[in-house]
Parts: C-alpha cells; sequence; structure tokens
C-alpha cells in the first residue's frame, strides 16, 4: 500500500511536471504577450518590461527558471496584476472557492445519491416523474441562468439573500447552488439508472431468493455495486468546482479564483496562466488517486498493485 | 402414504408489459411429495422459470400471480399458501424452508462480498448462530458441496472462484438452512459438460443427506434422466405431460414430448437414427392460441385441438396428459398407442 502510494505520488509529480511543460510551450506559440495592448505600448516601455521578468531571455532558459521555481512551490510574478505573485492570488481566492466549492460538493452528494436511490425504487411514479424533470431541468440549464434566476428572486424581489459578495454567511447560498445545479442534477440521474441497472443483476435475485431483507438487498447488496460509476463521475467533479467557476464568482460578485482562469487567458498572463492549470491539474490528479483507492476498497476485483490475484 | 412438500393450484402469471398482457404461465396444477425430484423440462419459453419464480413468489414487477394457490406444506403438517403471504413474512420461508439456485453461477454472487460474507449473511438471516459459528457452519457447508479448500478458500471474492465452484458455493447457500425445498433453474447450463454432470451428482447426493425435495428446471432431456424420480413437460405455459420418469421416457403420450425425444440424440446405440426436428415455433404468449398452444405445430392435431385446450386425461395414477388424443372418442395413431417408443 505504502509502496503503491509512493509510485502514485510520484507519477503525479511527473504528470504535473509534463502538464506544465506543454503549457508553457503552447503559450509561447500563441500570437501576442502580456504587454500586448490594443493601443500599443512604446517599444522601450515594452524592453523594459521584457528585461524585468526575464521575458528577453532564451525559451529554453525562461522554461528552466520556471520549472525551479515550481520545484518550490514558487508560481513566479503575474505579469498584469502589479505587485502580486501567483502564490499571492492563490492564497487570496483559493480558500473561498474551495469553501463553497467544498459545501457545494458536500451537498451534491449528500442529497444527489439518496435522490437518486429514491427515484430508482419509485421507479415510473409521480416521485420519480418529478426528480427526473428537476434533473434534466439541472443539466440543460446553464449555470448562469441559475446564477441570475437566484439573484432575481431571492435578492431582487423577495430580498432574503444578499446579491453581492459574501460579506454575509447568506452570501454564500447563492453561488453554492447555482454551482450544484448541472452536478447535483447529473449525479442523481446517474445513480437513479445504476441502481436500476443493479437491481436487475442476478445477484440481486440471490439476494432475495435466500430471504435477504429487502432493506439489506438494497443497501448492502446492490448500493456497494450502484457506487462504483458515481465515484467515478464525483472524483474529478469535486476538482473542478473545487477551484471555482468564473461564471457563478462573478454573477454573485465571490473573490474567488475562478475568474483567474478566464482573466489570465485574455490577458496572456503567463504565469498566471500556468500556475491555475498546475493547480487545477494537481487537485485533479489528486481526485483521482482518491477514486482509484475508492475502487480498490469497494470492488475487490480491482487490485492496486495492477497485478490479478 | 408419502408426505406432501407442495402443492401448485390453477397458478396463471403474466407480465402486463406495454404490449400487452404476457401470459407465460397459463394454469398449471402439480405435486410434490417428499423425497421426489421433479424435473420440468420444455423449450425455453415455454414458462419454466417464471413457474419457479412464481413458487417463490419472486416475479418481480410488472409480472404478478394473477391466479392460483401455492401450497407448501410445513414438516409439522401445517400448510401455507406462499400467494397469499406478505413479502415480509415470505422472506421467512424463502432461504430457509424453501431455497432456489439459478442459471448463471457467474453472475449470481455479488461481487463485492466474500464468499463467507454472502454465506453467513443467509445462515445468520435463518438461525440464532453468532457470527463465529456461522462460519463454522459456512466451512462444514462448502466442504459438504466439495469445495476442496474450505478453510483457505471460504474468504475469498466470487471471481476468484470457478464458475462450478461458485454453483457449488451457491448450492451450499441455498442447502445452509436445510430446506425442504430446493428449486434449481437450469443449474447447469451454464457449465461444462463435465463439470455439469458432477453438479447433478452432488444435487443427487444432497437429496439423500438432508432428505429435500428438488424442482429441476432445464430443457435438457438428458438431465431429466439422469436424476429426476418424476417429470413435467411444459409448452406455452401449460403442462402437456408429467408422470414419474419411467413413463414419460419409456410410454410418453403427448406429442410434444414425443416430439421432445425426437429432436435430441437418444442411446449410443441409437445414433444412426435421424434426429427429427419439431417444426414450427413456439406460441406467442401475448396472444396464445385458445385451444391447444402446441395444435400448430401437432402432426396430429385435430379440429377441437385448435378450439379447446385439453384437460388432463389419466393414464396412470402417476401420468396425466393434457391431449384430446386420449379422449375416447379419438382416433388412435400406431406411433403414440403402440405402447413402448
Ligand atoms: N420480465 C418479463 N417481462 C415480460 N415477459 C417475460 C418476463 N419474464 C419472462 N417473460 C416471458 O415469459 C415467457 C416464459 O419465460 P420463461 O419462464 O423464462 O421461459 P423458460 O421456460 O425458458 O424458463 C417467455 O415468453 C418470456 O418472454
Ligand atoms: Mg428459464
Amino acid at each position: 500500500m505504502t509502496k503503491y502510494l509512493i509510485k502514485r505520488i510520484l507519477t503525479a509529480i511527473f504528470t504535473l511536471l509534463i502538464i506544465a511543460t506543454v503549457t508553457f510551450f503552447l503559450l509561447r506559440a500563441i500570437p501576442g504577450g502580456p504587454f500586448t495592448r490594443e493601443k500599443a505600448l512604446p517599444d522601450a516601455i515594452i524592453r523594459a518590461l521584457n528585461e524585468k521578468y526575464n521575458l528577453d531571455k532564451p525559451l529554453f532558459f525562461q522554461y528552466l527558471d520556471y520549472i525551479k521555481g515550481l520545484l518550490t512551490f514558487n508560481l513566479g510574478p503575474s505579469y498584469r496584476i502589479l505587485g502580486f505573485t501567483v502564490n499571492d492570488i492563490i492564497r487570496s481566492g483559493l480558500p473561498t472557492s474551495a469553501l463553497i466549492g467544498g459545501i457545494a460538493s458536500a451537498l451534491i452528494v449528500i442529497i444527489g445519491i439518496p435522490v437518486g436511490i429514491i427515484s430508482a425504487l419509485k421507479q415510473n411514479s409521480p416521485v420519480d416523474y418529478f426528480v427526473m424533470f428537476l434533473a434534466t431541468l439541472g443539466v440543460t440549464v446553464p449555470n448562469f441562468i441559475i446564477a441570475t434566476l437566484i439573484i432575481y428572486i431571492f435578492s431582487t424581489q423577495l430580498g432574503w439573500l444578499p446579491s453581492n459578495g459574501i460579506s454575509n454567511p447568506l452570501g454564500y447560498i447563492g453561488p453554492v447552488i447555482a454551482l450544484m445545479g448541472y452536478s447535483l442534477s447529473f449525479v442523481s440521474r446517474l445513480t437513479r439508472s445504476s441502481m436500476l441497472e443493479v437491481l436487475r443483476q442476478d445477484y440481486v435475485r440471490t439476494a432475495r431468493a435466500n430471504g435477504i431483507s429487502e432493506r439489506k438487498v438494497i443497501f448492502k447488496h446492490a448500493l456497494k455495486n450502484a457506487l462504483i460509476p458515481v465515484i467515478t463521475y464525483v472524483g474529478p467533479m469535486v476538482a473542478a468546482i473545487l477551484t471555482g467557476s468564473f461564471v457563478v464568482e462573478k454573477i454573485f460578485a465571490v473573490p474567488g479564483i475562478g475568474r483567474y482562469f478566464v482573466q489570465g487567458v485574455t490577458n496572456r498572463d503567463y504565469t498566471v496562466i500556468m500556475g491555475m492549470t498546475v493547480l487545477y491539474s494537481a487537485f485533479y490528479i489528486f481526485m483521482i488517486l482518491l477514486v482509484d483507492l475508492a475502487y480498490s476498497w469497494i470492488d475487490p476485483r480491482i487490485r492496486l498493485d495492477g497485478g490479478a490475484r | 402414504m408419502k408426505k406432501k412438500v407442495l402443492e401448485v393450484k390453477g397458478v396463471k402469471t403474466s407480465f402486463f408489459t406495454h404490449l400487452g398482457e404476457v401470459q407465460a404461465v397459463r394454469g398449471i396444477d402439480f405435486e410434490l411429495n417428499e423425497g421426489e425430484i421433479l424435473g420440468i423440462v420444455g423449450e425455453s419459453g415455454s414458462g419454466k422459470s417464471v413457474t419457479s419464480l412464481s413458487i417463490m413468489n419472486l416475479v418481480d414487477h410488472p409480472g404478478e400471480i394473477k391466479e392460483g394457490q401455492i401450497l407448501f406444506h410445513e414438516e409439522d403438517g401445517n400448510i401455507v399458501d406462499f400467494t397469499s403471504l406478505s413479502s415480509r413474512k415470505m422472506n421467512e420461508y424463502r432461504g430457509n424452508d424453501v431455497a432456489m439456485i439459478f442459471q448463471d453461477p457467474m453472475t449470481s454472487l455479488n461481487p463485492v462480498y466474500s464468499i463467507q460474507n454472502q454465506m453467513i449473511e443467509v445462515i445468520q438471516r435463518h438461525t440464532d448462530l453468532n457470527k463465529q459459528e456461522a462460519i463454522e457452519r459456512a466451512k462444514s457447508l462448502l466442504e459438504q458441496v466439495g469445495i476442496p479448500d474450505p478453510e483457505g478458500q471460504i474468504t475469498d471474492y466470487p471471481h476468484q472462484f470457478s464458475g462450478g465452484m461458485r454453483q457449488r458455493a451457491l448450492i451450499a447457500t441455498a442447502i445452509s438452512c436445510n430446506p425442504r425445498l430446493l428449486i434449481a433453474d437450469e443449474p447447469t447450463t451454464a457449465l461444462d459438460v463435465t463439470i455439469q454432470a458432477q453438479i447433478l451428482e452432488l444435487l443427487k447426493k444432497l437429496q439423500k443427506e438432508i432428505n429435500m425435495s428438488i424442482i429441476l428446471i432445464t430443457h435438457d432431456l438428458g438431465v431429466i434422466a439422469e436424476v429426476s424420480t418424476h417429470v413435467i413437460v411444459m409448452y406455452g405455459g401449460m403442462i402437456m405431460e408429467k408422470g414419474t420418469v419411467h413413463e414419460i421416457f419409456y410410454e410418453p403420450k403427448h406429442p410434444y414430448t414425443i416430439g421432445l425425444h425426437q429432436s435430441i440424440p437418444q442411446s449410443a446405440k441409437k445414433q444412426k437414427e435421424r434426429l427429427v426436428p419439431i417444426e414450427g415455433s413456439p406460441p406467442d404468449l401475448l396472444d396464445p392460441p385458445t385451444g391447444c398452444p402446441f395444435s400448430p405445430r401437432c402432426p396430429h392435431a385435430m379440429e377441437v385441438c385448435l378450439e379447446k385446450a385439453a384437460p388432463l386425461f389419466e393414464v396412470s395414477d402417476s401420468q396425466k396428459v393434457s391431449c384430446w388424443l386420449l379422449h375416447e372418442d379419438a382416433p388412435k395413431p400406431k406411433e403414440i398407442f403402440k405402447g413402448a417408443k
């Protein structure tokens, strides 16, 4: 187990380095740079800036420089947000995004899975139809519409929720719901269909033929099998949700990290884009590791060391 | 007088699908006594599995037992009608007094729990044994069904067992509470021929050891000949003929039974004999024929056969045949009434 974990962590570091490398050179291949403006800056200023940030050095030198920083968790200065390093940006935005995302992820699991189970057990009943209707809405309506509706109904019309920022704890409710919409719907639907599939399996019939109570058939025999595809989805989902959403944070004026993904790209802010990419990839790789650990815990056919028994 | 174990009376089971009512079982009657091994044989789709699920009261939505009684005679003579039990009450009988094993051992065990876990769950469900005692019981059951190393293998997971071993483990679980009746639905169909023979031997041995009755479902007359004491021939959701294994093999009276015999290879010495398939295909259970379900394929069909299903004519105490040819006014075709085939 320890050996396996060490192997996985080394692989993860290697993967991140590859991602960083590819991103680094792709960014430089795109025309334009951090100091490109619609109204061009004087050459002298650009030269001075390039010099300040080492952008005048050979590309490979810049690359080594960046990787060196990365290995010491130093993601470099932002080229456009003056006086801030990428580390500063993450330190200021990530906690907020991760808190909102963490609440949303937890609620998605706590609500989505039971709702999916109930829907499956009551297949083709009004409850099932209602849940599936909501779930279909949830996956089809984009989050900016959900967010706008929440603000319109609960802030503007009813005045129950603040419309701006999170200085008031109630301010978390809107962003959390808007962030949950899609994944909550998806998890409910996935749990439902997976549960229906598993309930048709022969081993469920065996359990019933042996007089096992319906409760145990569902929660012991069916659920554990039904959760396998759900876990597969939830892992990467958590990585995406924890790293914030540009749209949701923008609409609710949440000082999170989501907007830097977009801002960084529009500004050609190399270090910010790199930082965000590496950060998201790290979360993602970590969640995949957790998913794999969960698999091996649930399903004895999956062995962590790779070999079959 | 032998003690009865099961009486099935006028059972009809249908599936209410969006295409309409699929009449899978259309009124069947039979009895089973202590110590008997009853084979139910018939082409696929003839309603054998639905019959066995009906006995277990396990017919899934959209299926439903529409009519009839499943009378289970307990050891002490008490009689219960399974069709009238709540699912909670029924669960006390399942796995305890009546147990069932299924066709595909590869998928009939839960892949995410160990053999031990799944066995002791059933044992503890129906007995007062504590965990340790249940484990000991499970090990001795595995030994009884011929698992070579119960001590070492009981904690294995299903994927570590071969098909034959899984079927053994499933049988061990099914007999764990000494059921009065074991229903085996095509227990060997998915297995290699050699394993097939071993499993059938095992069922015969267990039948004696714990003195249970068995209903063995198969589409293979060879399997029936191997183990059964009595036979029911089903077709189109109805019983065509029933009798002792001797009667069904040596004095079959129903044209369908005779057709079945001719369509399978017989003994070695007769290997040169041509096999004769039964022409035509089984009836559409969404819209079954009003008369005898076999009449459209029957070489002897008469007008009455198309209009009205035949009652069960009594040939002997044990042999009953649902065929108008047995009516006293009917013609007597040679190949049926010459006696032995
Ligand atoms: N869940 C179901 N829904 C609809 N029809 C079914 C269902 N299960 C069985 N049937 C129908 O019942 C008939 C008898 O099936 P079955 O008892 O499985 O036959 P077999 O003799 O091969 O075991 C078949 O025509 C089958 O299509
Ligand atoms: Mg069948």
